[in-house]
């Protein structure tokens, strides 16, 4: 009985640690498998439309039932767990308290990764709810929302039991971020507001977008609000940069929730939905201009006086780079919506190519940032090495950018065809060569994360080496790894 | 921690982010509930079942289901009333193929069914999935549901004249449609013409095989019954922007050209002439009531049976 005991506790604390920081590792390694998966999830569909008998009479992967699940993994998994992580990492930091529970936030990270596995398995077997972007069927919904109130629950309470009394303006996004996300997640989904025929367009739309506006983008901000001090640190251990304006940062917040809730119509505006919604949220998508530009600023003029750390400092080469295409994705994102720009670009692949430009181009590689910075003072070790950091950086953002432009261009083609008059049929052949200079590229930009995966796991098993050492009773080897 | 501040805060937020969210989805869903087009009918059966199909091979994400004013030649506008049987939104964002709004009727079933296994063999360069690991009940369904698609509540879409130049739209032809006429068409058509469209308008030639888009191949279906003397002409005078059908006006002078649309006109066939073996077996006309689900109608959905 007592060796059942024993094993039980050695499995509790492999997989449920207590230890400080226990869950932010769980959470962004997980992240990393999973944005592995979601972006080789994209790629194979970059080389379905050119070889599109590739993976013929195999229906899991069919580019149909691939495309959901390259969506939900990247956005669910990818995305959403580096960020919780990331918010675990600095929570306690900022509030210079631990975190609540970490065996909560640990448990947590497990079924979240649970529930990511049940989303390629799910909707690849074709169970899926059939409604853009929010295709997961009713028991995964109910998952999710669970999840989802745990992490909830695990950051109020260190919030409310924080030593430092003020809050950091990133703790004020994540807090509104959770709460946001809660009740989109449960809006959107037909699981528990069912509606019918055009009202599910609408609520379907409401729920893709604000997965975006109120979730990834307002846990992105925080986790770009926190690095910028950390990464404008000097070559020489100059103090970095405050944050240039609080207040900026507050007009971002508010404005950020007022302005970003209403304006899922904007991907209906032909349809025939009423006209004041219509309006409501063409107006709400050219309003967040105040909230994007006011934080772009924000971060530009934090970054002041600094800019020679983007020679040295690839985290900081990294952040810049993901804000600066978050800001381009909005910019391009306010235009999108007015009616007459949307006259000629709607359901063109210039729309998809924006999604990619916020999500890949933006908040992807804010993420990167995050890991790049985190990773080593989770571990407690250097990065594996600092060249293939640099090669994910070149093929990465090279890649990207030809990949957003033949996207782009593709669009543009799409839209000045059908106002020829040549029907969408008609304009496929048109496509061909976009479709293989985009391969091209997304395969040199998936290169480029396979990289970072590798290194990250080198990383992660040069400091379980090294642990292992000390707890050997081996002088200790470690470096003192910096700071905080 | 919580002092009034705060509390003062978090209700503003949640105040916020809630009002925001009930004007946006929920006022619609209490206001916005528009009348059934008329002449819209309940989705069959057998219909709901391909529908089925359809959300669970996501065809969405690369056809949409709503025409805009500006999409000429895609049939009407949609109306609000248009969706008003349809319980999942299947609107869609992304045109990689076309538009579904009206595709009910304008291809046999067999080439419906022919086309979803070998999309390339009916549509050389489309990048359209092989669905042949569909089952023969699957791909019957689907095939029911998108026949639906637009003859619930329109007829005969093609000929509206959103597509034709004024001058061209009243037009009628100078020439009665008797055989003289006909047959000094048929020889302007077979000297013209017969290199794509195939002796007869049958197709039957290798250009009707390998031109991409596809010279239109049978002018026997009885949809070419419904196009206007001015249709006919604008299509062969103006040709077809984006294909090799040139602008005949070019060449042919208006005499011509109405010769060849009397011809055009003699050929469609009073019923579509194309076999439709079994099409009964399989079109249930159980008809959905009011009140009903889905699931009432045709049990739980076959999530993961395709192959």
């Amino acid at each position: 009985m007592r060796e059942e005991g024993e094993v039980m506790n050695a499995v509790v604390e492999r997989f449920f640690p207590d230890r400080p920081d226990a869950s932010a590792r769980l959470w962004i390694t997980s992240a990393i498998v999973w944005g592995v998966i979601g972006m080789t999830f994209g790629l194979l569909m970059a080389t379905q439309f050119v070889f599109p008998e590739l993976t013929r009479g195999v229906p899991q992967l069919s580019f149909s039932r691939i495309r959901p699940s390259h969506v939900n993994t990247v956005v669910m998994s990818w995305v959403s767990m580096a960020s919780i992580g990331a918010m675990f990492y600095m929570l306690p930091r900022l509030l210079k308290t631990p975190l609540w529970s970490e065996r909560l936030g640990t448990i947590t990270g497990w079924s979240w990764n649970l529930f990511a596995l049940f989303i390629p398995l799910t909707l690849l077997n074709g169970y899926s709810e059939g409604r853009e972007w929010a295709e997961l069927i009713a028991p995964m919904d109910w998952w999710m929302l669970i999840n989802l109130a745990l992490v909830a629950v695990n950051t109020f309470a260190t919030v409310a039991n924080r030593k430092e009394p003020q809050l950091y303006v990133s703790v004020w996004y994540w807090m509104g971020s959770l709460v946001g996300m809660s009740m989109v997640w449960i809006v959107g989904n037909r699981t528990f507001v069912p509606l019918d025929g055009l009202n599910d367009a609408i609520s379907n739309w409401f729920y893709a977008h604000d997965v975006l506006g109120l979730w990834i983008t307002t846990m992105g901000i925080g986790i770009i609000y926190y690095l910028l001090p950390k990464l404008t640190v000097g070559k020489n251990g100059e103090p970095g940069n405050a944050i240039f304006s609080h207040k900026l940062s507050l007009i971002g917040f508010w404005g950020n929730f007022a302005f970003y809730t209403g304006i899922g119509a904007h991907h209906i505006i032909q349809a025939p939905v009423p006209e004041w919604l219509k309006a409501f949220a063409i107006g709400s998508s050219v309003l967040m201009s105040i909230p994007v530009y006011s934080a772009s600023a924000n971060f530009f003029l934090s970054s002041q006086g600094r800019w020679e750390n983007l020679s040295w400092n690839l985290p900081f080469r990294f952040l810049t780079f993901g804000w600066i295409m978050y800001s381009l994705a909005s910019f391009q994102g306010s235009l999108q919506a007015v009616r007459s720009i949307n006259w000629y670009q709607h359901f063109t692949g210039i729309v998809s190519a924006h999604a990619h430009l916020a999500m890949l181009g933006g908040f992807s590689v804010v993420l990167f940032a995050m890991i790049y910075y985190t990773l080593p003072r989770l571990y407690k070790v250097e990065w594996y090495s600092k060249q293939l950091v640099v090669v994910h950086f070149w093929t990465f953002t090279v890649g990207f950018t030809f990949f957003f432009l033949t996207w782009t261009t593709m669009g543009f083609v799409q839209a000045a065809a059908w106002n020829m008059g040549i029907n969408v049929q008609q304009t496929v052949p048109f496509l061909q060569p976009f479709t293989w200079v985009r391969m091209m590229a997304a395969g040199v930009m998936i290169f480029g994360i396979y990289i970072f995966a590798y290194n990250a796991l080198q990383t992660v098993r040069s400091a379980k080496r090294l642990e292992a050492l000390t707890r050997s009773n081996a002088p200790s080897l470690a470096p003192a790894a910096a700071d905080d | 921690m919580l002092n009034a501040k705060n509390v003062i805060i978090g209700l503003a937020f949640f105040l916020l982010i809630i009002g925001v969210t009930s004007l946006t989805v929920i006022v619609p869903a209490a206001t916005f509930n528009p009348e059934p087009t008329p002449g819209l009918r309940p989705y069959t059966q057998i219909e709901l079942s391909g529908r089925q199909i359809f959300q669970r091979e996501n065809c969405y994400v690369c056809h949409s289901q709503f025409v805009r004013f500006q999409d000429e030649g895609m049939g009407p506008t949609s109306q609000a009333g248009d969706f008003a049987y349809d319980r999942v939104n299947l609107l869609g964002t992304l045109r990689n193929g076309p538009d579904l709004s009206y595709e009910g009727g304008l291809y046999p079933d067999e080439w419906h069914i022919g086309h979803l296994k070998r999309p390339r063999s009916y549509l050389p360069g489309s990048f359209m999935p092989s669905y042949d690991y569909l089952s023969d009940t699957d791909i019957r369904a689907l095939v029911s549901y998108v026949q639906s698609l637009g003859t619930r509540n329109t007829r005969s879409w093609e000929t509206k004249d959103v597509n034709i130049p004024e001058k061209y739209r009243n037009l009628k032809s100078p020439l009665g449609q008797n055989n003289a006429n006909i047959g000094a068409g048929r020889g302007i058509f077979n000297q013209n013409c017969a290199a794509c469209h195939g002796f007869g308008g049958h197709a039957n030639v290798p250009l009707a095989r390998v031109f991409y888009p596809k010279p239109a191949a049978n002018f026997h279906l009885p949809r070419y019954k419904d196009f206007t003397d001015g249709h006919w002409y604008n299509k062969t005078a103006r040709g077809v922007p984006g294909t090799r059908m040139p602008r005949w006006d070019q060449t042919l002078n208006t005499e011509q050209i109405w010769y060849v649309v009397a011809y055009l006109k003699s050929l469609a066939a009073d019923q579509d002439l194309t076999p439709k073996a079994g099409r009964e077996q399989y079109y249930d006309k159980k008809v959905l009531q009011p009140g009903d689900t889905v699931r009432d109608v045709i049990g739980a959905p076959k999530a993961g049976s395709g192959h």
